[in-house]
């Protein structure tokens, strides 16, 4: 800049002596000198002039005039100006260009929403998934395009922290799952990724477990059969009566195992069908006992129960009887002869009903507790399987619990005992009067 | 297709509230679209569950025709809406009726389904329906598409699928007549398919009603009533 101020002193300077020249000349001192400050400012309004037309047209680096004194330094730090704003521009649209190719490349169809659902941006993935076309659609609401109910409710809601399962609006036979995730400033980024083989192979594995066990059930069934037929002979060996009753245990313990699995397969496959009768569970749970007596007096428990005779339950009869039935001969057939059981069935504090069974026999240790309700776990395999049980008792219970909105807890002090509660939800509490149930 | 500008009325609160009218149809639209691809579906997979829900369903779209055509009458008669905003609102007005006739339709497919299932399964006749019932829901998800996004282009070609529409029907009657002349005991089942058919069919003529009217709304020209080459033409002049 000191460059340009010292030539623009010389221009002045040089001016200025044209007019000292031409007044001794003409001997005009002071027309002279006006003439050249004149002349000095029109040489000035003339690079003024250009300079403006210059920046009229774009001031486009390579037509930058060539002008002197001051002028110069304007016109560089213009076109310094300009040059870093390009080199912003390049640096911004090669991030756009590459965060375009990994958008393209993203497996998953991706769309930009505006806080008010508006389309933003779209990926191609996105047309064929949920049919959105790019640019097209742009501002557009997705909710008028993705006409779904369950999808207009999921929006409405506001709350995305589960996704959302739908068929494709293009591709009815397709599954997509769909994931909206806030960013920024009030936008959202919402990713639709097929699942189709996902939701296929569940299937398949539900229909593998259920026709595996109806398979398995009717060879068993006539097994069964013939050794009762075979165990009512009179005149049987000894060893050999022994023998078979072995072989009749096993089989009824095989068929045990078949009729939970195709129970606890039933149960996961039709996540939507609870019933929603008033069970009688006083009723229900004399019932229990009834069945269980002679386990009970064969195996010397004590069983107990305190049951609130006016609370009733919400749910499905045959679930909640599975339920009961589990847990009263898990409880028997996994503790000590002698061990005391008791049922209670009441409202805790918070007005919710709870069933629990309780008894005081040799507990659980700490770390199999969590592992309990996996299907087959056995916290002493040698022990437990010799007392019988197919291993899914407590999954089985753990299910018709969830389906029932409620929770399985269980606690125990190793050597005291151990408990196992369900909890259900408060709504399903139906309170009559002792004397009606 | 440019969008129809909602700019060119005074208030910001108006053009919301045509905003809102328009979203509403919409979602009544996505509410028939479930309840025709559950009828279908229950139909041909014999669900009488999925039937009753359906049936018991008809009244949420009932509900919300109620709803839109009251805001628009409010609309009317607070705003006085002229040129192209009160065509948009007309338009609506008409839009919701034929949705709300597909909304029964769909209902009907439902109680046969319900009726279905508690008898004896049909040997697939209820099967047929489905290449009809799958273009029958192309076409009606076509038409929302085309409201949604003001497509006279797409609102041309949907209307103009409506014949295939009619033509697969009276292809599926002849079929079920010959069913009925070689066993005279499945009469009674293929009757029930044929109202189904009927059904689907009525369902494919008031999508085509819904496509003239969004023509109607974008371009101003009414174009019910004269034959589809005449149409290509008047739109295409505009």
């Amino acid at each position: 800049m000191l460059k340009a101020w010292n030539e623009e002193k010389l221009w002045l300077l040089g001016f200025l002596t044209v007019g000292f020249i031409a007044g001794m000349v003409t001997d005009h001192w002071k027309l002279g000198f006006l003439g050249a400050l004149m002349a000095y400012v029109v040489w000035h309004a003339w690079h003024f002039v250009r300079l403006l037309e210059w920046l009229r047209l774009g001031a486009a680096p390579h037509k930058a005039p060539d002008l002197p004194g001051a002028w110069e330094s304007v016109v560089g730090y213009v076109y310094g100006v300009q040059r870093r704003n390009q080199q912003r521009k390049g640096r911004l649209r090669s991030a756009l260009d590459r965060f375009k190719q990994v958008a393209v490349a993203l497996p998953d169809g991706t769309v930009v929403l505006s806080g008010n659902h508006e389309i933003d941006w779209a990926n191609q993935v996105a047309e064929s998934l949920l049919g959105i076309k790019y640019p097209q659609d742009v501002g557009r609401r997705i909710d008028n395009l993705i006409r779904n109910p369950a999808f207009h409710a999921y929006l409405k809601k506001g709350r995305y922290e589960e996704p959302l399962d739908i068929p494709s609006p293009t591709q009815d036979h397709i599954e997509i799952n769909i994931r909206i995730i806030p960013f920024g400033d009030g936008e959202y980024l919402l990713t639709a990724r097929d699942i189709s083989s996902f939701v296929r192979v569940q299937a398949m594995r539900r229909d593998f477990v259920a026709n595996v066990s109806h398979e398995l059930r009717t060879p068993l069934t006539v097994m069964a059969g013939y050794l009762e037929s075979l165990l009512e002979e009179k005149d049987l060996d000894q060893e050999f009566r022994r023998v078979l009753e072995s072989i009749e245990q096993q089989t009824s313990r095989m068929l045990h195992i078949v009729r939970d699995l195709l129970e606890l397969s039933r149960l996961e496959s039709d996540p939507n069908q609870l019933p929603e009768h008033e069970v009688r569970i006083p009723a229900l749970l004399e019932a229990v006992q009834g069945e269980v007596a002679h386990l009970v007096r064969e195996s010397g428990h004590q069983l107990e129960a305190d049951i609130d005779h006016g609370l009733l339950l919400k749910g499905g009869e045959k679930e909640l009887h599975s339920l009961v039935s589990n847990l009263v001969h898990n409880a028997i057939r996994h503790t000590p002869s002698g061990t005391r059981i008791s049922i209670k069935w009441r409202l805790d504090r918070l007005n919710r009903p709870v069933f629990r069974v309780d008894d005081n026999g040799r507990g659980i240790e700490k770390e199999h507790i969590p592992r309990l309700t996996e299907r087959f776990y056995r916290v002493d395999p040698g022990r437990s399987r010799d007392a019988g049980g197919s291993g899914l008792g407590l999954a089985i219970v753990k299910h018709i619990m969830q389906r029932h909105g409620g929770s399985l807890e269980i606690e125990s002090t190793p050597g005291a005992g151990a408990g196992f509660i369900c909890v259900f939800p408060a709504r399903r509490a139906v309170i009559v009067s002792s004397k009606a149930s | 297709m440019p969008k129809l500008s909602l700019s060119e009325h005074t208030s910001q609160q108006f053009e919301q509230e045509l905003e809102d009218i328009r979203n509403k149809v919409l979602t009544m639209g996505g509410l028939v679209e479930q309840q025709v691809a559950d009828g279908l579906k229950a139909l041909i997979e014999s669900d009488g569950a999925l039937g009753q829900t359906v049936a018991t369903s008809d009244y949420k779209v009932n509900q919300l025709e109620v709803e839109i055509d009251e805001a628009c009458t409010e609309i009317i008669a607070l705003r006085q809406p002229a040129a192209s905003d009160l065509r948009i609102i007309m338009a609506m007005i008409k839009t919701i009726t034929d949705l709300e006739r597909i909304g029964d339709e769909a209902e009907k497919l439902g109680n046969f389904a319900v009726e279905l299932a508690s008898v004896d399964r049909a040997p697939g006749y209820f099967v047929k329906l489905k290449h009809l019932g799958e273009q029958v829901r192309e076409s009606l998800r076509g038409c929302l598409d085309a409201l949604a996004r003001q497509d006279t282009e797409q609102a041309m070609q949907v209307a103009m699928s409506d014949q295939m529409v009619n033509t697969e029907f009276e292809a599926l009657m002849r079929q079920l007549i010959t069913f009925m002349m070689e066993d005279p005991r499945s009469i009674r089942r293929v009757l029930q398919v044929m109202w189904c058919a009927r059904a689907l069919e009525r369902i494919g003529d008031h999508t085509k009603n819904v496509c003239e009217y969004i023509i109607f709304m974008v371009k101003g020209k009414d174009i019910r009533h004269i034959s589809l080459n005449e149409v290509e033409q008047v739109i295409s002049s505009s």
